[in-house]
């Protein structure tokens, strides 16, 4: 009998064998470190395990973040499929249901799911691939729609989504479905106002004629640079009330914000305040306001169920151990006690805390019509107290603005170990000199040998096989 | 000694319970989720083609002469292949002896970037190549999500675009609906 036990046990830690991406991965990804990072977590992402579709989600970010545009497409489309897949597709998915819950395979919630599809839509539109974007974009407004957090069921509230979705709609000619999608937007409730001295007329127009669509777009349609600023860290999850004790009830997870003081951002054009980017959609919001009824009952239903296989072993293990001892003296009985102790452990109810952590807290959208030709273009990050954070000022310089379509990505996240993505401060090219040795930028050739521009791709250039989009000319 | 005979027989039955490669038919789907599977895109490109080779259009006399343009991916798969799906409509229609396509290397890129609005430009490009129709499409999504299901409706539609006159001599299309639900155990 305690040989059986043992084989139960055994099981139990075969089964519990999957690989996440290591601590040390996240950390180089902090530290602006994405080769490493990457380095570190594809042996874990090419594992065909329960955590297949986080750890790709994990590495995609790693190369997009870099710059790997090219090569962030595949970890995301595959994390994708797996979290739509409505069938399991891990071996141990039965054994979630009498033990611990995170056996069953990563699918995430709605709201990473959509992450998964959003970033695989701006690698498309960075392609000029408007159309297929789009169906990204879509794909990530439809993953989300079972958060109910706008008390429709069949209603997603990614407005980033939506308004990104109307951009492609508006570039392929289709405007009717992209005022759809405007409409849609939470976007609409929070335009962003135009600052610039120039467009104050502009703005009053917007507010007296707020039923106009035209207005409504708010340059969605018409302007040439979309920007996109993702800012903060996506919450934590952990179980309820942080229990970790495995003979407890902490079968419940609950999400653990890290708020940033990042409030909103603006946008300055060659020194010129252009417009602010308001938040367009918070993770936190998101992942903690998934509130369907349906996966609660079952959660519930699974944790009755593990309980009840819980005692089961405990009482099995017990008798069993009497029987096979005959119940003979008090050490037989304290075998007994151990080995239903063991088989008790063995059943655990905790909940699943696996988590896409490496998100952004909020994310904005804004558009900007901007002359064609190189611009030096700031983003600044404010305080709910209208402050300026200087430490998280990213400054592109003599970005290449073309005629027709733009997409400025931006992502603050940088501040885990007091390094910053970006130098806050005026740069000479002897300081960026030493900053771009002691980090693993790349050098181009000059654009004009002639002349003393120099073109220095920054972080998004990190991998070699993509075109740059942030340059900095000394 | 017996116990690690358990633990032995148990990893080569683990080792075992993973099935082995098999043939499966054409016209066999492993259905995972609600995007269209190979075998729906097969089935409408037959569809089509029987249309269009039953249509008005189709003369014994000589070959009509057809380009494909491209069919707008309006679904939620962003690898939605739809060369392929034009590729087995061709392949229907060759086979009928009476039509003719011509290779779209043959065409300035242009004609790949051409939306529906292009006339003047199509009409410029079809007298210089012969050109009697273009083939263009359409597959579109829609879904519904609730309660942890998902309601997704599929409608491929293609049409005949006459090259001299702009006028759609043709149209047809197919549809599809699958329903997907994540398994209780995933929940």
């Amino acid at each position: 009998m305690i040989n059986k036990i043992l084989i139960i046990l055994i099981l139990f830690l075969l089964a519990g064998c999957a690989a996440q991406i290591p601590k040390e991965a996240e950390d180089a990804f902090y530290m602006n470190d994405f080769g490493k990072a990457a380095k570190l977590s594809r042996p874990c992402a090419d594992k065909l395990n329960r955590n297949f579709a986080l750890n790709n989600a994990k590495l995609g970010q790693f190369y997009f973040t870099g710059g790997g545009y090219d090569l962030a497409f595949l970890p995301f489309l595959n994390a994708g499929k797996v979290m739509e897949r409505t069938v399991t597709g891990s071996d141990n998915a039965f054994w979630s249901s009498v033990s611990r819950e995170d056996f069953k395979e990563f699918k995430g919630e709605p709201f990473e799911r959509s992450m998964c599809h959003w970033y695989r839509g701006i690698i498309h539109y960075r392609r000029g691939d408007y159309e297929k974007a789009l169906a990204a974009f879509r794909r990530g407004i439809d993953a989300d729609k079972d958060t109910m957090s706008l008390n429709k069921d069949d209603t997603s509230d990614f407005s980033a989504g939506y308004v990104m979705a109307a951009r492609c709609n508006y570039l392929l000619g289709e405007p009717d479905t992209a005022d759809t999608y405007i409409q849609k937007s939470k976007f609409v409730n929070e335009i962003e106002e135009k600052i610039d001295d120039t467009d104050e007329e502009e703005v009053v127009v917007n507010d007296e004629n707020n039923d106009n669509y035209e207005n409504k777009r708010n340059g969605i349609d018409s302007d040439n640079t979309i920007f996109i600023v993702e800012w903060g860290d996506s919450p934590l999850k952990q179980r309820e009330n942080n229990i970790k004790d495995i003979w407890s009830c902490s079968a419940f997870a609950e999400y653990i914000p890290r708020s940033s003081k990042i409030e909103y951002a603006k946008i300055f054009v060659d020194g010129n305040e252009k417009i602010q980017i308001n938040r367009c959609t918070s993770t936190f919001c998101q992942l903690s306001c998934n509130t369907e009824k349906t996966a609660e009952t079952i959660q519930k239903i699974k944790i009755g169920a593990k309980w009840t296989v819980r005692v089961c072993a405990f009482a099995g293990a017990f008798t069993g151990v009497l029987i096979a001892t005959k119940g003979n003296g008090a050490a037989a009985t304290a075998a007994g006690i151990g080995a239903a102790l063991v088989a008790g452990a063995a059943v655990r109810t905790e909940a699943d805390v696996r988590v896409w952590d490496l998100l952004p807290e909020d994310i904005g959208v804004g558009s900007l019509d901007i002359e064609p030709g190189f611009h030096n273009i700031a983003v600044c990050f404010y305080s709910s107290s209208n402050a300026e954070l200087p430490e998280w000022r990213q400054v592109y310089y003599y970005y290449p603005i073309k005629k027709d379509d733009n997409l400025i990505y931006c992502r603050t996240t940088f501040d885990h170990f007091g390094k910053y993505k970006f130098e806050t401060e005026e740069v000479s090219s002897s300081i960026v000199d030493s900053q771009i040795s002691s980090r693993h930028y790349l050098e181009i050739d000059p654009v004009d040998e002639e002349s003393d521009i120099r073109i220095i791709p920054l972080a998004p250039a990190f991998w070699k096989e993509n075109e740059v989009d942030n340059l900095t000319i000394f | 000694m017996k116990f690690l005979i358990y633990i032995f027989i148990i990893l080569i039955c683990l080792n075992g319970c993973t099935p082995p490669e098999t043939r499966m038919g054409l016209d066999d789907n492993l259905i995972i989720d609600t995007d269209l599977t190979v075998t729906d895109l097969k089935a409408t490109a037959q569809k089509m083609s029987r249309s269009i080779a039953k249509s008005k259009i189709s003369s014994k006399d000589k070959p009509l002469r057809i380009v494909f343009m491209k069919v707008e991916n309006r679904t939620f798969d962003d690898t939605f292949d739809s060369y392929n799906l034009l590729s087995q409509i061709r392949k229907e229609l060759i086979a009928s002896n009476n039509f003719e396509f011509i290779d779209r290397k043959q065409f300035p890129e242009i004609i790949n970037n051409l939306s529906g609005s292009d006339l003047e430009k199509r009409k410029e490009i079809a007298k210089l190549m012969n050109v009697d129709y273009f083939l263009t499409g359409r597959a579109y999504a829609d879904s519904i999500r609730k309660g942890g299901g998902r309601e997704v409706y599929y409608r491929l539609s293609f049409r005949l675009t006459d090259a001299k006159t702009g006028g759609i001599v043709w149209c047809d299309d197919d549809e599809y609906k699958y329903y997907g639900k994540y398994e209780p155990i995933n929940r």
